[in-house]
């Protein structure tokens, strides 16, 4: 019986992550097809190799806010009821998904799988069962993250504009600055895998040690790409901005790579989180709360992820990806590195956040700075309609879903 | 699954179709030296010819500016005013008008062409046409005006050719002060019904010298210098 709700569980949390594979990574990767920073295929192997890398080395703090950041778990009666709720939340969030859609409401499987833990612990404990100064945080971080994005990527485009497109001399700065731009991606990327990361893979490093290892990281990555960079031709006859937009063609295959972590990072979560706790507590037939997560369940979720992405993922990304080939590459770069800076730094926080809703926060910031044609902000509307819905509704589905499992089992 | 957000985001840049829209005009403009120079030369065939083509871009024309219209939903997001960029497209499209009013009143009835008025009369399509081209040549670089989100050295330099552009439209108005003077010169020689057909298309040709320079000029607003 145990074994099978655990099997259940297993295909719920790897059908999610498929559907995080097939779905959203898409909205990750897109801006680079779009800009054609990157090919089809070439998106597809990054975002496999980062997705993956990301939902291991960075993706722990967050599923163990899913897992048991959200929830007393301490004060459930029993195991049993536990993997019921979590099961149940896994199928909730699947259902309101499934519905969303149908309304196109651009709503996020983040939320939804929040909503749906919230639920069925409202059912089972009360109100007094949740820790709601962390559910309050994370509902704050759903507003502020879009928000972050934003400013992180119109500051980032400003200071392209001002630095380098607007100088006398474009082709000179982008190819003094753009080696630093790759080292500082390098930089937070290298502090975010080795500050308070994985202890048993020995990378939990303090901030100093860090920092420096970080530093050393980043260091390397800038020579590298000067070399790297220095090669590209300056065309004479090209359009203005021709060898400018050459160099961010490179550097947004870094922010791609960015974006691909940050997103398994945070997003990973969802399908790991509840699976994680089933897991648990077939393994340990008790209610333990302070047991890590293991590498394998989150190894689970990635290879989850990156089934989805080759099933169906690629296809998605194309259909994104041509709509937005208006996005050239400092745009395309600005806003990546806006949205993956935020991502990360709520996943290092254990705030699970839309990765979506992000970028689109962080497309914004960069048309806020003058530097994309055209948006449509109608979109916005429907976003901040599903911020209030979601919570609610997959609740209410996740609670319906617990009762009706309780009642069976 | 889940709604492809990034895609709805993501609208048709309309600068592309402006300058789309600026060349229909352009074409539509070039249309006018073959036409009067037939109209003249008394090849009628080969004026309505010409006449016809004119008509035909102009409709293009405003096939392109309503296209773009219809694209820009108060929803949108923008680098400019929104306002200002529809204000903009209606001023181009002035100058395709404005070609298909002179060409209409030309060829209402046969106008008696002199050489003594036809010759300043080309000279002074020449000065219009130098600032219709002119203009033209600005809306090409409005592509890099949008890479350099209408800032920087690419901004001040289409700011300095707009002043040149100035300067050109002066050129026009003062052909048509001295040409509209010659064509009264004239009166007796043509009758009362000619000259005022006369006076009119000197009106009409000098409004694609002004529309240019008003589109050049709303352009100048969007610039961030």
């Amino acid at each position: 019986m145990v074994l099978f709700l655990l099997a259940i569980a297993v295909l719920a949390g790897l059908y999610m992550a498929w559907n995080i594979g097939a779905n959203d990574v898409a909205n990750a990767m897109a801006t680079s097809v779009g800009s054609k920073a990157l090919t089809l295929k070439q998106a597809l192997i990054v975002a496999a190799i980062f997705e993956f890398a990301g939902a291991i080395l960075a993706g722990s703090h967050v599923a163990e806010t899913v897992r048991q950041g959200i929830v007393e778990t301490d004060a459930f009666p029993n195991y049993h009821l536990l993997m019921l709720g979590m099961l149940g939340s896994l199928l909730a969030a699947g259902i309101w998904l499934h519905v969303c859609t149908l309304f196109g409401l651009p709503v996020s499987t983040t939320h939804s799988i929040v909503g749906a833990v919230v639920g069925f612990a409202l059912v089972q404990l009360g109100a007094s069962g949740l820790h709601w100064g962390k559910v309050a945080t994370i509902t704050v971080s759903w507003i502020i993250s879009p928000i972050l994005g934003a400013l992180i990527a119109f500051i980032t485009f400003w200071f392209i504009l001002k630095v380098i497109l607007d100088s006398r001399h474009p082709r000179l700065r982008v190819r003094v600055l753009a080696p630093f731009l790759i080292g500082l991606v390098a930089f937070i990327l290298t502090l975010s895998m080795v500050f308070k990361g994985l202890k048993n893979l020995h990378l939990d490093l303090g901030l100093w040690q860090a920092i420096l290892v970080a530093l050393g990281v980043a260091a390397v990555c800038t020579l590298i790409s000067a070399f790297g960079l220095g090669r590209i031709k300056i065309g004479v006859k090209n359009s203005h901005f021709g060898y400018v937009e050459r160099n961010f063609r490179y550097l947004q295959i870094v922010t791609a790579c960015y974006v691909a972590f940050a997103h398994g990072a945070n997003d990973n979560a969802n399908a790991v989180g509840p699976m994680a706790s089933v897991i648990s507590l077939w393994r340990t037939h008790e209610v333990m709360s302070k047991v890590p997560i293991p590498v394998w369940v989150l190894a689970l979720g990635g290879v989850g992820i990156v089934i989805g992405l080759a099933t169906l993922g690629y296809k998605v990304m194309a259909t994104v990806g041509e709509k937005i080939t208006e996005l050239t590459p400092s745009r395309g770069f600005s806003a990546e590195f806006g949205a993956a800076t935020t991502v990360l730094l709520a996943s290092k926080m254990g705030l699970p956040i839309s990765t979506t809703h992000t970028l689109v926060g962080a497309v914004i910031g960069v048309g806020l700075a003058r530097g994309l044609g055209l948006l449509n902000l109608r979109i916005l509307r429907d976003i901040v309609v599903s911020w209030f819905l979601t919570l609610p509704m997959a609740a209410l589905i996740s609670a319906g879903i617990y009762l009706l499992l309780r009642a069976v089992f | 699954m889940t709604v492809n957000v990034l895609g709805m985001l993501f609208g048709r840049s309309p600068f592309g179709p402006l300058q789309a829209h600026m060349a229909k005009v352009q074409e539509c403009a070039s249309h006018l030296r073959p036409f009067f120079e037939n109209m003249i030369a008394g090849n009628q065939e080969a004026a309505d010819a010409e006449r016809k083509n004119i008509l035909f871009l102009e409709h293009e024309a405003d096939k392109v500016k309503n296209g773009i219209r219809d694209n820009l939903p108060r929803t949108v997001f923008l680098p400019v005013d929104r306002r200002d960029l529809l204000e903009l497209l209606s001023i181009m499209d002035r100058i395709a008008d404005s070609a298909e009013d002179a060409v209409i009143v030309a060829s209402l009835k046969a106008l008696p062409c002199p050489a003594s008025i036809c010759d300043p009369f080309l000279e002074f399509l020449d000065t219009v046409e130098k600032t219709v081209l002119a203009a033209g040549e600005v809306f090409e670089s409005l592509d890099q005006l949008v890479e350099a989100a209408f800032s920087g050295p690419t901004a001040r330099k289409v700011h300095e050719t707009i002043s040149e552009i100035n300067r050109l439209e002066w050129e026009s108005d003062k052909t048509q002060y001295r040409f509209g003077k010659l064509v009264l010169q004239h009166e007796e020689e043509l009758g009362p019904v000619n000259t005022i057909m006369w006076m009119r298309l000197t009106q009409r040709v000098a409004d694609l010298a002004n529309a240019s320079e008003k589109a050049c000029d709303r352009l100048r607003l969007l610039l961030l210098v």
